[in-house]
């Protein structure tokens, strides 16, 4: 089970509320995981793994946790 | 020339004397405006070491050739002086109609000198300036003052003034307008209020000169859709900045219980969410179409205008969890006119040192009564609020003990809302701040966070200095808001088209960099003349609470700032720059940016490097 939180603009065009779990019976690139990303609106976001930075790229694995955030710069 | 008027309104207060001065062509072009054209003034008039609340200093009201031009954002003025909480150059800038006002009137910038014996206010219409008497207006808040002198000028006037606090010389003081919009964090409404100057009401009614008119409203339409089509467009206008609450304690960098911690327990309470279902009216600046100002009925059943620094200064930092609570204590400080920044950080300060028993007076976590109390004492002087009313750094002087550790300010200016226990730059961003710790010029947290928290790279280092030359540079230059480029991604090419068609100028990014790096040199070597020998590299170092206490709780448990590491990027940051060890620009630095003279003038205070 794959934990993706997401924040902001993002959780909200991604549909998800606080916390979604996907199952995935193996290693996972995000954007194959989350396809909805592979639009250019999520070009400039903010991902990370774990707490590390990370990219569409990024292959997951079971337990890991997403965070999907966007940049903001609060005034 | 187009672009500017090239006239600078001078008003001596002690004389009552108002004279137009030109601006020669050459100077435009090498500060544009705005905090450019502020510092310049400042650096060739103000004789160093001035009481800054004395008649001998300068207020500055500077515009910028895209101020009051149709295009995004470009409501703005920039507010300066030398600072009475910092002792150096400050300034802010204030989303208004006085800035549209001041260009339609025919003025790049008004510099007001001396000082009144008596309150006044300044009434402009174009070439006619009136000296009023403000006796009447003098101990009224800002809001009630603004309604009155609308009443008597029209409701299409520009409006800058001050409040009890400007007036009572508070030291975070600032210059408040159409009822909330506040600027000059570092003092500048206390030297407004050093001059008896209560209100600068103004009125234009001539078109302001550009090069290619058509070009200026091909670019800007252009560039309004853009805005209207980023895909964070409709979540922005519905919560605005305040989503940022959500973000900074996700990321474990809300300010909480002064600086301790990155995360409050009670986030959602004073959150974007919340503050939509209290929502009653947006409020933004003139030639915006992504207004900001979220207004909620606060506590008390009146109107407050809220965003990210204000609800988690005046919130999670003083342990308030309850929205209603801080729009009242936010829409108090608007009205006092006082900055909420450096407010929310003394409230905290304060409570942490009636938790360790440097004061006397009881001040506890998230007591609204209390906090409230406070904030009237501050404006107006009273009790406990008179020593309040001087800034941690002064403060904590007084009461001493470690305080010196929480006093949580950059020299003497106190840290807006991010937490930097884990973000390296950032802490660099507020350190390097050309003003003392504010976010205004290198809001790096989020491509920190982006790229990781842990490291301390040169790239980092760049990455400020990449973002103080844009935000604190072009931006506050020429002078226009940097949000919809921030938070929308609309391209910076959108700002040197606008500048082009404004001026007939054709900058690339590059020229305009020069420009940044200029007024940034300018503006160290402003604080440089008025420390002198005093001067250190530790004045570009963080509050020691982030690299002594680390978190106690959140996803960054643990983390704190390391001081050697630190201190690398600091020194990257000199070379980068050009300046020395101490963080002084070098001859060679100046000269290369055209500014022997400032070379000339800084050495007779302190040894230039080569």
């Amino acid at each position: 089970m794959v934990i993706i939180r997401a924040i902001g603009w993002v959780r909200e065009r991604l549909g998800i509320h606080d916390v979604a779990h996907k199952h995935i019976n193996k290693p996972q690139r995000i954007a194959d995981l989350i396809p909805e990303l592979r639009s250019p609106l999520f070009n400039n976001i903010i991902i990370l793994v774990n707490g590390k930075p990370a990219t569409k790229d990024t292959v997951v694995n079971d337990n890991d946790e997403i965070l999907l955030m966007p940049v903001t710069s609060g005034g | 020339m187009k672009g500017w008027w090239g006239k600078v309104l001078r008003i001596n207060l002690s004389e009552n004397k108002v004279s137009v001065q030109k601006i020669e062509a050459e100077t435009l072009v090498k500060f544009i405006g705005g905090r450019g054209l502020a510092v310049k003034i400042l650096w060739d008039e103000l004789k160093p070491g001035i009481d800054p609340l004395s008649p001998e200093n300068k207020l500055i009201i500077a515009a910028g050739p895209l101020t009051g031009v149709v295009g995004p954002s470009t409501g703005k003025l920039v507010v300066a002086a030398k600072s009475p909480l910092t002792n150096g150059y400050g300034d802010g800038n204030i989303g208004t109609n006085a800035s549209v006002q001041l260009r339609k009137a025919g003025y790049d910038a008004i510099v007001v000198e001396g000082a009144s014996k008596k309150p006044v206010y300044i009434y402009i219409e174009d070439d006619k300036v009136d000296i009023i008497s403000a006796e009447g207006l003098w101990g009224r808040d800002t809001f009630e003052t603004e309604r009155l002198l609308k009443e008597v000028h029209g409701k299409d006037v520009g409006v800058l003034l001050i409040g009890p606090a400007g007036e009572n010389l508070v030291r975070y003081a600032t210059i408040i307008s159409q009822e909330g919009r506040s600027g000059g964090r570092p003092g500048i409404g206390a030297v407004m209020g050093s001059k008896k100057l209560k209100a600068i009401v103004i009125r234009g009614t001539k078109e302001i000169p550009v090069a290619d008119k058509n070009e200026v409203v091909k670019v800007a339409s252009e560039a309004y859709r853009e805005i209207k089509n980023a895909p964070a467009y409709n979540f922005w206008m519905r919560q605005g900045t305040m989503a940022t609450i959500e973000w900074s304690n996700t990321n474990s960098v809300l300010p909480t219980f002064n600086f301790r911690e990155g995360v409050f327990d009670f986030y959602r309470l004073i959150d974007g969410y919340s503050m939509e279902a209290m929502k009653v009216t947006q409020r933004g600046c003139p030639n915006c179409n992504m207004i900001c100002g979220n207004v909620v009925i606060d506590y008390e059943k009146e109107l407050s205008e809220l965003d990210y620094e204000n609800v988690a200064m005046l919130g999670s930092n003083i342990g308030l969890g309850h929205l209603g609570k801080v729009a009242t204590l936010n829409k108090l400080a608007d009205k006092y006119g006082i900055d909420t920044i450096s407010l929310g950080n003394v409230l905290a300060f304060a409570t942490e040192a009636s938790e360790k028993k440097l004061i006397d007076e009881k001040i506890e976590w998230g007591d609204f009564k209390k906090y409230k109390e406070l904030v009237e004492d501050i404006a107006f002087r009273r009790g406990l609020g008179d020593l309040l009313a001087e800034g941690t750094k002064r403060i904590s002087e007084k009461i001493k003990g470690d305080s010196w550790k929480w006093a949580m300010n950059v020299k003497g200016l106190e840290i807006s809302a991010y937490d930097c226990h884990a973000a390296p730059a950032m802490a660099l961003a507020y350190a390097t701040s050309p003003i003392g710790a504010h976010h205004k010029d290198a809001w790096v947290i989020a491509w920190e966070v982006k790229v990781g928290r842990t490291t301390y790279t040169k790239e980092k280092v760049e990455k400020v200095i990449e973002l103080q030359r844009i935000r604190g540079g072009i931006f506050e230059t020429l002078v226009a808001c940097r949000l919809p480029w921030i938070e929308l991604g609309l391209k910076l090419e959108y700002y040197m088209r606008l500048f082009k068609a404004a001026t007939g100028i054709d900058m690339t990014l590059n020229d305009y960099y020069k420009v940044a790096d200029r007024v940034y040199a300018l503006i160290r070597a402003f604080w440089v003349r008025e420390y002198g020998e005093k001067w250190s590299r530790e004045m570009d170092y963080p509050p020691a609470r982030w690299f002594e206490e680390p978190l106690t709780k959140g996803p960054l448990k643990g983390a704190h700032l390391d001081r050697e590491k630190y201190d690398t990027m600091l020194s990257w940051y000199y070379e980068i720059r050009g300046w020395d060890e101490r963080g002084i620009p070098r001859k060679s630095t100046l000269e290369e940016l055209g500014l022997s003279d400032v070379a000339r003038e800084l050495e007779k205070y302190v040894e230039l490097s080569k």
